[in-house]
């Protein structure tokens, strides 16, 4: 052994320790290493890495579908032609021109789209002609029924408590007597979505739980398998922290490919559901449309919460492992 | 450096395997550790690196009571040691260039260039330079033996620990190893051997702790040849 060599060797103990840079530059390329070598660790057992990401992914993929069922529907209720109507009741009392003030300020509001007036007569002869009573007013000795304006509301006006405030706007006005908003279908419609909404978030949990077991386990055998090294590693002063990183990162590059198989399998889900479904839909005069904000935070969400996910399962395993190995 | 007051350990109920065992080793001392099989010298090496703990008595090690010593210590103490270990306990799916890097890639304090100049040198040191990129399984006993010395003394360590290092090589390495102990040693690592090689421990007349029957009795026979020694 030459003069350098023996110096490289039995020279100064703190020959390695430098400044703030240095150590910063060491650090990342540690945990760069880390990163890959986990994701090679994963690559070299190709079927346990498929089958654990797709079981994954299936497990991500069905809540991740269900919200995606939930906001579209949402937007498929603002779109539907079957909108919502509202009545508007005029005071008996009210005279002609009073009638026809109140109407060109009602007709005035953008959210109106057609707007029909029934006059008492008319309102009468409707009612005697679809109850087969011909000479009811004989009966009633005067005619009963007010004068009413039906407004349809503009497509995509907006929400339930938009159409309630403007139902109570309306009902404010001078000369009005009463409003009725026909928008029962919409608030039982909003109701079977908030349920579904909960339901989806509930469904959500369970399955990250079971996300949460799928990579502890996956990590726990890892971990298992690799039980020699870590005793090693251990026995020449590895801290925790190091031995615990390379898994961290394999749950991590784990929870991040199932996030993406799991969207892949909802895109291949959509199209062979989009035909279908734009079908039924037409039916009722409605149009199926994903816009890009909602594919956007379905992806943010799924791939955000697969990599959090992966990374906490891995974390809680290696903790509950890393005690007990110790050597010996 | 090495301190050990009134130190037992049992295992079970009854089996005593150190019993009330003192002694001390100075900063930059060396010496060997000798007794008959199952005397319990792997036992007292394994209690300097908390490896196993005692049952009663104090170890201070480096300054440090191990007694005391908390959990996430212990990474800290051992760094300050290198160990050579009977069984070698090196990864056999990993080159002996990344088994002899082990420590220094840990300590999270040497670039890639500073590393493998640290690895060669301590792997020349042993003899085995050109199998750098040989698979551990493929050496024979007393190569495996010499990785683990590389694998010890790569990180400039403060303590060496070996037992029974040359208990596969043959009496020519076993000389040329304790030869490179003797290389620390003298640039002031204290050096504890367990050995049962009465001959080479003759040979090499350095004060010796012998176990017998759970206790330890120093020998210290520096004074016959401790100025050749240090030439």
């Amino acid at each position: 052994m030459d003069s350098r060599q023996k110096r490289d060797t039995l020279g100064a103990r703190n020959a390695g320790s430098r400044g703030f840079l240095f150590r910063m530059h060491i650090f990342v390329q540690r945990h760069l290493h880390a990163l890959f070598a986990s994701l090679g660790q994963l690559w070299r057992s190709p079927l346990a890495t498929l089958m654990t990401t797709f079981t994954m992914a299936v497990t991500l993929a069905l809540p991740a579908g269900l919200l995606l069922i939930v906001k579209s529907t949402e937007q498929v209720a603002t779109s539907w032609q079957g909108e919502p109507q509202i009545s508007v009741y005029i005071e008996p009392s009210s005279s002609e021109v009073a009638i026809k003030e109140l109407i060109a300020k009602i007709e005035a509001h953008t959210a109106v789209s057609v707007l029909e007036k029934i006059s008492p007569e008319l309102g009468l002869a409707s009612f005697s002609k679809l109850m087969e009573m011909e000479g009811v007013l004989d009966l009633l000795g005067g005619n009963p029924l007010p004068y009413v304006v039906v407004l349809k509301v503009e497509k995509g006006f907006g929400s339930s408590d938009q159409l309630a405030a403007w139902q109570a706007e309306l009902g404010a006005m001078p000369g009005v007597d009463w409003v009725q908003l026909d928008m029962a279908w919409l608030e039982r419609l909003d109701a079977i979505l908030n349920v579904f909404e909960r339901g989806v978030g509930l469904i959500a949990i369970f399955l990250a739980l079971a996300v949460l077991m799928t990579i502890g386990n996956t990590i726990r055998l890892s971990i298992l398998n690799r039980f020699e090294e870590i005793e090693v590693m251990k026995l020449v002063g590895a801290k925790d922290a190091f031995i615990r990183r390379p898994f961290l990162y394999g749950g991590f590059w784990l929870g991040l490919m199932s996030g993406v198989i799991a969207l892949l399998l909802l895109f291949v889900s959509y199209l062979l559901l989009l035909g279908p479904m734009q079908q039924v839909l037409s039916l009722y005069g409605a149009m199926f449309d994903l816009p890009f904000e909602v594919l956007a935070q379905v992806t943010f969400v799924v791939l955000s919460g697969a990599m959090l996910l992966g990374w906490l399962g891995a974390w809680l395993a290696v903790g509950r492992q890393m005690s007990r190995i110790e050597p010996s | 450096m090495i301190q050990f007051n009134h130190v037992s350990k049992r295992y079970g109920a009854t089996h005593d395997i150190l019993s009330d065992v003192s002694f001390h080793l100075e900063k930059g001392e060396m010496a060997f550790l000798t007794g008959r099989s199952g005397a319990g010298k792997s036992t007292l090496l394994k209690m300097m690196a908390m490896l196993e703990r005692p049952t009663s008595g104090q170890i201070v090690v480096n300054e440090r009571q191990l007694c005391q010593m908390k959990r996430r210590h212990i990474p800290e103490l051992r760094r300050d040691i290198g160990i050579i270990f009977q069984n070698y306990k090196l990864l056999n799916d990993r080159t002996v260039f990344d088994n002899v890097a082990l420590p220094l890639i840990i300590s999270d304090a040497f670039d890639r260039r500073e590393m493998a100049r640290r690895v060669r040198a301590a792997l020349d040191m042993v003899g085995l330079l050109s199998y750098e990129s040989a698979l551990p399984m493929t050496l024979s006993g007393g190569e495996q033996q010499r990785v683990g010395i590389a694998r010890a003394v790569v990180n400039r360590p403060l303590i060496l620990l070996a037992d029974e290092p040359t208990g596969n090589l043959d009496p020519v390495l076993s000389r040329e190893i304790m030869h490179v102990f003797e290389q620390f040693n003298r640039v002031g690592v204290t050096v504890l051997v367990a050995s049962h090689d009465v001959k080479l421990i003759k040979e090499m007349a350095y004060p010796v702790l012998a176990i017998d029957q759970g206790k330890v009795v120093r020998k210290d026979l520096t004074s016959q040849s401790g100025s050749a020694r240090h030439g």
